[in-house]
Formats: C-alpha cells, sequence, structure tokens
C-alpha cells in the first residue's frame, strides 16, 4: 500500500548528449540557409512587398514606397497624415509647389494617411514615423469624421499589438528583431497573410495587389475614380454611417490623440498645421431614392460647428493654425472619389489651396535637422 | 495559460528548478503550489472548488476506509457530489447562463460556466473513493499528496485521468531523473510539438472546419473530406497535447498515462475507443461497462447473453456523450457509438474467434476503410449541433454535387499516419529514440524550426479591410 | 487446488465459452486479448466465471489486459487471490 513518509529528493545525473549540440548547429545552419534562400530573386519574384504582421495592405504599402522614398530623395521634409480622407485628398506635389512658390522654400512631402484609420491610429504611428524621419513639417488632415463618439474599427490593436512596430519604438521582441532584419521571417509573414484564406496564396497577394497603380511614390492616392454625388448611397453605407455619429457626443479620445501628434511634432521643432478635410454637401443630407433626406442636417452641421470649435482651441493652444474647409473654393465635378474624399482630380485644386494657405500662415520652417536617416 | 505558449514553457522551467532546488520534504508542496497558482491563472474562482472538492473527497476516503456498515452509503455521497457538481455545471449552469439577465450573468460567471478540469478531477475523485471502497488501495494520510492528485498541472486541464493507485506511490516514492529518462521525456515532448503544432497546426491552417460550419451550402465529398481532415485535426491535437504535458510531468519524475495508441490503425469500432483517450475509454470501462456487464452475466453467464452485448455498451457510450458535453448532439454521438459496439458484438456471435494475423490482408484494409468511415460518420454530431446533424446526414445522402474537395492537406494526413505506423509497427512510441545519432540530430533541429514556422504563420490578423 | 486444477477450468471455460471452438489449439502463454483473438469487452465473462468457480470477487479495476491477457496469468492471479484469501 501507500508509503506516503519516505522522501528522496530528485536525482538528475548528466543530461547533455553529443545529439543536442549538433542539432543546435544543425538548426542554426538551417536558420542560414533559409535566410540565404529568402534574399535569392527566386524567392523576392513571389513576394510584392516587404511586410510585418500588421496586415493592412495600404499601410505595408506605404512603409515600403517610404522607404524607396527616402533611398531616392532622402527624408521628407514634410509628412502629410491622417486617415484616408488625408491619403486621398491631399496631392503631396500640388502642395509643394504652391507652397514653394509663395514662400521660396523647397520642400518635399510625402503622405502617410491610413485607410480605415482614426486620428488615434495615426498618433500611434507618428512615434515611428518621427522617430525614423523627423519632419520639418506636420500637415495634419483631419475633420468631424475623426472625433465621432462611436466609430471604432478593429486598426488600433495591429498597431499597438505589433511586435515589429514594437520593436522599431524600442521594446525588443524576437517577432521584431526578426521582422527588422530578416528577410525569410518577413518572407513567413507574408505567407502567413495566405492563413486567413486556408493557405491559398494568390488570395494573399490579391489583397496587396488591388493597390497596384493606387498609390504615388510620394504616398498619395492616385485613383481618378468619380461618384455623382446625386446618387443615392446604398441603405447599408447609410446606416454605417448614421451609428458612426451615435449620439453625436464628442470622442475625447480622439481629440486627445490630435494634441498628441501636434505634441510630439513641436517636440521635433516641426511646424504644424491642422486641416479640415473636404466632404460634399449631399453627406449632411444623405439624401435616398425618393430625395428624402437620411440625415438630421441641422444637428450634423451642429455637430461639425462644435468639433471645430475644439479644433481651433486646440490650435490656438499650441499656437498653430487651423485652416478650416473654404465652402467657396471650387472643387470640380468630377473631383470626389466618394462624399468624404477627394479624388486625385479634386484633390489637385485642394492641395493647391491647402499649399497657399500653409504659406500665408506659417512662419518659416526650422532648417532640416542633422543626423536625418536620409541619405 | 495555454500549454502551447512561452508563458508556459516559461511556467515550467521556473517550477522545474524551483523543484530541484528544494529539499525533498518541500518539493511536493512547491508542486501543489505551481499548479494551484497555474489553475488561478485560467480562473480566479474556480481553484477555491478544486479546493473545497479536495479537502471534502479527502474526509470521504478516510471515513468510508474507516466505516462498517454504511460503506456503501458513503460511497454514493461522494459520487453524488462529484456527478452533481458535474451536471450543475454541465445542465443547471448552462440553463441559467441562458436565461439571466446580462448584467446578473456576468456576476454569477465563476458559478455557471463548466470550470476548466472539473471533467477530469471530479472523474479523478470518482475512482478515488470507488477504490478505497473496493479496497483496492488506503486512503493517503497526506493531505498535500492527494491534492496534489486532483490539481497536478500538467494534468489538470485535459487529462490523462489518473488513478490514485498508479499516481500517489510516485509522489512518494524517491523520483530519480536519469539520463534515459531525460531524454525519453523530452523526445515525447519533441513527438508531441510534432503532433499539436506541426501537424494539428498545418491542419488548422488549411480550415477544415469551414465547410462543417454551413452544410448545407457543400456537397457530400466536401463534408466527408471534411470531416476526415478535421478528424486528424482533433486527433494530432489531442494526442500531442497529452504527449507534451506526460513529457513535462516525467520531467518532474512523475509518469502520466499514454491517452492515444494508433487509433486509426484500430480493427473495429470498440478497438478504437482502446486506443482512442485511453485513460477515459479505461476509466469508463472499469467503473460504468465492467460492472453493468458483470451484473448481467451474473444472471446469464453465457456468451450469448444478448442484453448483455447491448445495453453495457450503450449505457457506457450514453455517458460517455453526456460527460463531453450535456448536449442532444453529444448524446447522440455516444448513441451512434454505443450501436455500432452493438451492432459488432451482434455481428461476432456468429463468428469463431481468430487472432489478428491470420485475417487476410484485404480484409484487414476494407475493414479499417469501413472503420474510418463509420467513426468520420459518428464525429458529425460531436462536431456539429442536432440541426447541422441532420442537415450534414441528408446532405450525406443524396448531396452529390461534383464539387471536388480540398486535397491539399492529404500530405500532412499522410504525416500523421506514418508517425502513428511507425509507433505502431515497432510498439514503442519513442522508437525515434533508437534511430542513429544523424536521424535524431535532424529531428531535434527541424521540428523545433518548424515548430516556430508554423505558428509564426497562424500568427497574422485577417487582412484589415476597409468598410 | 493445485494450480493445474485452476489452469485446466480456465482453459476449458476459455475454449468453450470465449472462444466457442473446444478444438482450438490454445496455448498456456497465448496471448487472448492483445492479439485480438477476443474481445476485450469478454472480461467481465471471465470476472463472473471467477466469481462462480472459485467464489473470488475480482475488482473490476483489477480486470486488466496486463493482468490477464493468457491462461497462464489469469491462473496466477486466481491462486494469488486464493492465497490472499486464507
Amino acid at each position: 500500500m501507500l508509503n506516503v513518509e519516505r522522501r528522496v529528493s530528485l536525482a538528475i545525473a548528466r543530461p547533455l548528449p553529443p545529439t543536442l549540440a549538433h542539432a543546435a548547429l544543425l538548426f542554426v545552419a538551417l536558420c542560414w540557409i533559409g535566410e540565404w534562400a529568402a534574399r535569392t530573386p527566386m524567392v523576392q519574384n513571389h513576394i510584392p512587398y516587404q511586410v510585418y504582421g500588421i496586415n493592412h495592405p495600404q499601410i505595408e504599402i506605404q512603409f515600403n514606397l517610404l522607404e524607396r522614398f527616402v533611398q531616392e530623395q532622402g527624408a521628407p521634409d514634410c509628412l502629410i497624415l491622417g486617415s484616408s480622407q488625408a491619403f486621398r485628398s491631399i496631392d503631396p506635389i500640388a502642395f509643394e509647389h504652391t507652397f514653394e512658390a509663395a514662400t521660396n522654400q523647397p520642400i518635399s512631402c510625402y503622405n502617410f494617411g491610413i485607410t480605415g484609420a482614426q486620428i488615434r491610429t495615426t498618433s500611434m504611428v507618428v512615434q515611428l514615423l518621427f522617430k525614423e524621419y523627423p519632419p520639418r513639417l506636420v500637415v495634419v488632415g483631419t475633420s468631424f469624421l475623426d472625433y465621432t463618439e462611436l466609430r471604432r474599427q478593429d486598426i488600433d490593436e495591429r498597431f499597438t499589438q505589433n511586435d515589429w512596430i514594437r520593436y522599431r519604438l524600442g521594446k525588443f521582441s524576437l517577432n521584431g528583431w526578426l521582422s527588422e532584419h530578416s528577410y525569410a521571417w518577413r518572407a513567413l509573414t507574408f505567407l502567413s497573410y495566405a492563413a486567413p484564406h486556408g493557405m491559398r496564396y494568390e488570395a494573399a497577394r490579391r489583397e496587396f495587389k488591388k493597390w497596384d497603380g493606387e498609390i504615388a511614390p510620394n504616398g498619395f492616392a492616385t485613383s481618378p475614380k468619380a461618384i455623382d454625388p446625386t446618387v443615392p448611397l446604398q441603405t447599408a453605407a447609410v446606416k454605417n454611417f448614421q451609428r458612426q455619429l451615435g449620439n453625436y457626443h464628442l470622442s475625447e479620445h480622439d481629440l486627445a490623440a490630435l494634441e498628441e501628434i501636434i505634441t510630439r511634432s513641436q517636440a521635433l521643432g516641426a511646424q504644424v498645421i491642422v486641416v479640415e478635410m473636404a466632404y460634399h454637401q449631399a453627406l449632411l443630407e444623405l439624401k435616398d431614392a425618393h430625395g428624402q433626406p437620411r440625415m438630421d442636417k441641422d444637428r450634423l452641421q451642429a455637430f461639425i460647428a462644435q468639433v471645430n470649435d475644439r479644433l481651433r482651441e486646440i490650435a490656438d493652444k499650441h499656437g498653430i493654425p487651423f485652416i478650416e474647409l473654404d465652402p467657396t473654393l471650387p472643387l470640380p465635378k468630377n473631383g470626389w472619389y466618394d462624399l468624404y474624399h477627394l479624388n486625385r482630380i479634386g484633390a489637385e485644386p485642394y492641395s493647391r489651396w491647402l499649399g497657399e494657405r500653409a504659406a500665408q500662415t506659417l512662419d518659416p520652417l526650422p532648417p532640416p535637422l542633422s543626423g536625418r536617416n536620409g541619405k | 495559460m495555454s500549454i502551447l505558449s512561452l508563458d508556459f514553457l516559461q511556467f515550467v522551467l521556473i517550477t522545474l528548478a524551483i523543484y530541484y532546488l528544494l529539499p525533498g520534504r518541500l518539493q511536493n508542496l512547491s508542486l501543489l503550489i505551481a499548479s494551484y497558482y497555474f489553475y488561478y491563472t485560467w480562473n480566479h474562482y474556480h481553484p477555491l472548488l478544486l479546493f473545497g472538492l479536495t479537502i471534502l473527497v479527502f474526509g470521504l476516503g478516510h471515513w468510508l476506509h474507516r466505516a462498517g456498515r454504511g460503506r456503501r452509503l458513503i460511497l454514493v455521497l461522494g459520487i453524488l457530489l462529484n456527478v452533481g457538481l458535474l451536471l450543475w455545471f454541465l445542465i443547471g449552469g448552462k440553463t441559467l447562463y441562458n436565461t439571466l439577465p446580462d448584467a446578473q450573468r456576468f456576476d454569477l460567471l465563476p458559478l455557471l460556466i463548466l470550470p476548466v478540469g472539473l471533467s477530469y478531477y471530479a472523474l479523478n475523485s470518482i475512482s478515488y473513493l470507488i477504490d478505497i471502497h473496493l479496497r483496492l488501495i488506503k486512503p493517503t494520510s497526506n493531505l498535500i499528496d492527494f491534492a496534489l492528485y486532483l490539481a497536478w498541472y500538467p494534468k489538470l486541464i485535459s487529462g490523462p485521468l489518473e488513478r490514485a493507485r498508479r499516481f500517489l506511490p510516485q509522489l512518494a516514492e524517491k523520483r530519480r531523473l536519469s539520463d534515459q529518462d531525460l531524454a525519453s521525456n523530452l523526445t515525447l515532448i519533441l513527438i508531441g510539438l510534432f503532433r499539436a503544432s506541426i501537424l494539428a497546426g498545418l491542419l488548422a491552417l488549411y480550415l477544415p472546419s469551414v465547410p462543417l460550419l454551413a452544410p448545407s451550402d457543400y456537397g457530400n465529398p466536401v463534408l466527408l473530406w471534411a470531416l476526415v481532415t478535421y478528424a486528424f485535426y482533433l486527433y494530432n491535437q489531442f494526442a500531442g497535447y497529452t504527449d507534451i504535458v506526460r513529457g513535462v510531468s516525467g520531467l518532474f519524475g512523475i509518469q502520466l498515462s499514454r491517452n492515444f495508441n494508433a487509433p486509426f490503425f484500430s480493427k473495429d469500432v470498440s478497438d478504437f475507443w482502446q486506443r482512442w483517450h485511453i485513460s477515459l475509454s479505461q476509466w469508463l470501462r472499469d467503473y460504468i461497462y465492467l460492472p453493468i456487464s458483470r451484473a448481467f452475466l451474473r444472471r446469464n453467464p453465457s456468451r450469448n447473453n444478448i442484453p448483455n452485448l447491448i445495453v453495457p455498451p450503450m449505457a457506457t457510450m450514453l455517458i460517455s456523450g453526456l460527460w463531453h458535453g450535456a448536449n442532444w448532439n453529444h448524446l447522440l454521438w455516444g448513441a451512434l457509438i454505443g450501436l455500432f459496439i452493438v451492432l459488432e458484438n451482434l455481428r461476432a456471435l456468429g463468428r469463431p474467434a481468430v487472432v489478428e494475423a491470420a485475417i487476410p490482408l484485404r480484409r484487414r484494409i476494407s475493414e479499417r476503410l469501413w472503420l474510418i468511415l463509420l467513426m468520420t460518420i459518428a464525429t458529425v454530431p460531436f462536431v456539429l449541433d442536432l440541426k447541422q446533424t441532420l442537415i450534414f446526414f441528408v446532405k450525406l445522402i443524396h448531396g452529390w454535387d461534383g464539387q471536388m474537395f480540398d486535397l491539399r492537406p492529404i500530405w500532412v494526413i499522410a504525416l500523421s499516419l506514418l508517425v502513428d505506423w511507425i509507433q505502431h509497427r515497432h510498439g514503442d512510441e519513442l522508437i525515434f529514440r533508437t534511430w542513429p545519432a544523424w536521424a535524431r540530430t535532424v529531428l531535434l533541429a527541424t521540428i523545433p524550426l518548424a515548430v516556430i514556422v508554423v505558428i509564426h504563420l497562424q500568427s497574422a490578423p485577417p487582412v484589415f479591410i476597409y468598410p | 487446488m493445485d494450480r493445474n486444477q485452476v489452469l485446466q477450468k480456465v482453459r476449458e471455460f476459455t475454449l468453450n465459452e470465449l472462444l466457442k471452438n473446444p478444438n482450438y489449439d490454445l496455448k498456456d502463454d497465448e496471448p487472448l486479448f492483445s492479439s485480438g483473438l477476443i474481445d476485450s469487452f469478454a472480461m467481465a465473462q471471465v470476472g463472473v466465471f471467477i466469481e462462480t468457480e472459485f467464489n473470488l470477487y475480482i475488482p473490476d479495476p483489477e480486470l486488466t489486459v496486463e493482468n490477464m491477457d493468457t491462461i497462464n496469468q489469469i491462473t496466477d492471479k486466481i491462486l494469488a487471490e486464493l492465497a490472499a484469501q486464507q
């Protein structure tokens, strides 16, 4: 029967046979071979972009393009930040031209607008961008859509939880280190994007291929797709818009994120402007097929006014210009990608106007920083 | 804390280090504290439940041992305590969960959801009490040892089920870990990782369960194949998991039972049940099947005692179904398996006994394919609820749509069968240890590498779609 | 009861009741259950046979294939239990 009294400590003898050491060596050799193979054109030709586990194709393409931009032209002087509104509506070239003409200061701009992002997301990416490429000018494109109470997407976690971003910001992890340094690891990351498609690699590639020809080398959206603003929206889109607005409360959380971007920019010594992005008047009513408005226009306009008041307040507090949308600004009829995004045709006059306004309101830019990552 | 995580690896290393450093008297206590901490990481309240149950069963065990008359009553009390707890969570808690308003539901959550591991430690408690009643064991006088028997962290969450007879003496004895033991346990962990992380991981990457979520959208070849793939996924997941925890436990010098033995090489359904989740099958056999069957045979000891061929297997499998989940679909699953065993029993009546080796190869192969088909069909209600199961069966009968299934996972299934076959043929699950040094070196290097790769492949969030 | 008598009874029971084939050439250490010759569900029959024939109760958890795979093993188990009773 059971004897519970007698106890002797566990004893262990020589534990490591040579097999383990040989296996460790082989392990290292296999890793090395894998890395070498991943760098060959044979493998690289199958990988459209270097990816970092965010699985947000537009943003990962942006990281690739920005790196190429920096290699070719040096770090940009000016970063354009915001959601897809900034991405589609601020044309860096048009902005640079008018700004340079008015101030005689040549600048290069890169548009890092993130589709689907809220200002909170942008404030996270900003940390990374500023660390690598500190700008002299920051243009924050924003609008009331950034401060609705119920606009929530699963996008923030992609950035806060991402090991590579955290690694770049100074928090070490093996995954982050490998993502930064290993081609083989990034190739596997791309393969991992096929996992939600049942390992169909083409499906993962297609998500990236969708953006072919949609993004210019300076990060700007090049789509000429245009809508007819008088055509009513589909019910689902209307409902989605109504849901985002909720009870027309302001998201303080997102206003704080805007301030964070401003503070971080100013800490670098950069000039900052906050710009109200364009939306079509039809958005305020959202008329259905019967011509009936589906939005409470007065309430929405009051909300927009409230947002702009707060933005003005914040701008004043930080001593920066807030450039509000000028309702008299002539925008071409075929210049709308949808009701709250311009396409590249609409973005051109809008960005020229913005360049002029920026030139009028901004102090001279600080001199280029030494020790930039650009070449 | 999931078993397949870096946290768990860290936890094992820390508990091992403490265990080695402590003097013998404190070792079991350290394992008990570690086990309760581990349980605490799953749920903050359930360690209390486990502790309460431990005290009660410990006390009942001693009472049962000393009692003269009324022993049976004490045993029934002990069984009712455990079965009652299980039934409360399986049926009562679930019903209440579905009827309560959200706020209350949240407050009462620890009392409503089935505590992780309860299904296992309740059965361990029952077998402990029955074995005392049968005078197979004496109750242990050491509460720490007994608490560890129920709580030992490698087996706490999903078994294997252990008998006190085999487990408790190990806690009292001198535990030595030789080179050989270390190598054996690391091999087990490696085999477990290969199954759970690589094979099951790869099968999961092919999304085998997608057609099962909406059987009405697919034709029968696709559905059948999805089930086969899913069955292999479940098998490697569970078998690999068990191997890992057995290896981990072995590093502390505590042996746990084997749970799987090449089930896909079984000759019939009853054989399958002795090779799949073995520790549960044996528990059910010892404490449900045999008592019932013996009661029938005492009236009529003949092999042709028909009720004996029907009632014990049906009762056992229905209870197994209930244990897996108190749903109609799990009961149906149990009933189907029970029915298959009954049919096998009846068929065997008219046949003379022959040894396995004497059966012609062709018949052996056809019997195995037939078995895989039967088990696949039985798996339907295990995976799907009753309504989807019925849709599935209707689809099976007339759902031919000519749509071809996704053949890609077949190489993983082949690999899984190959590993089974190697272990089965040599009758030694650790046969890989006897392979030449170069082959072991290759396995030792490639398996961890492949584990890292497969885990990385599973790590991506789904693609962000701008609404 | 000496070992041979017990073995003889076990053998008869196995041939007549379990195998249903009195002419089968059964060896004393031939595996019955692990070889697939007899289904292990028949272990209940063995238990009841020992109850009636030897007036011995072998608890269910002891009726295992490891303990009682051959007629030799079954015999030894019976003898051990008989010895323990005295």
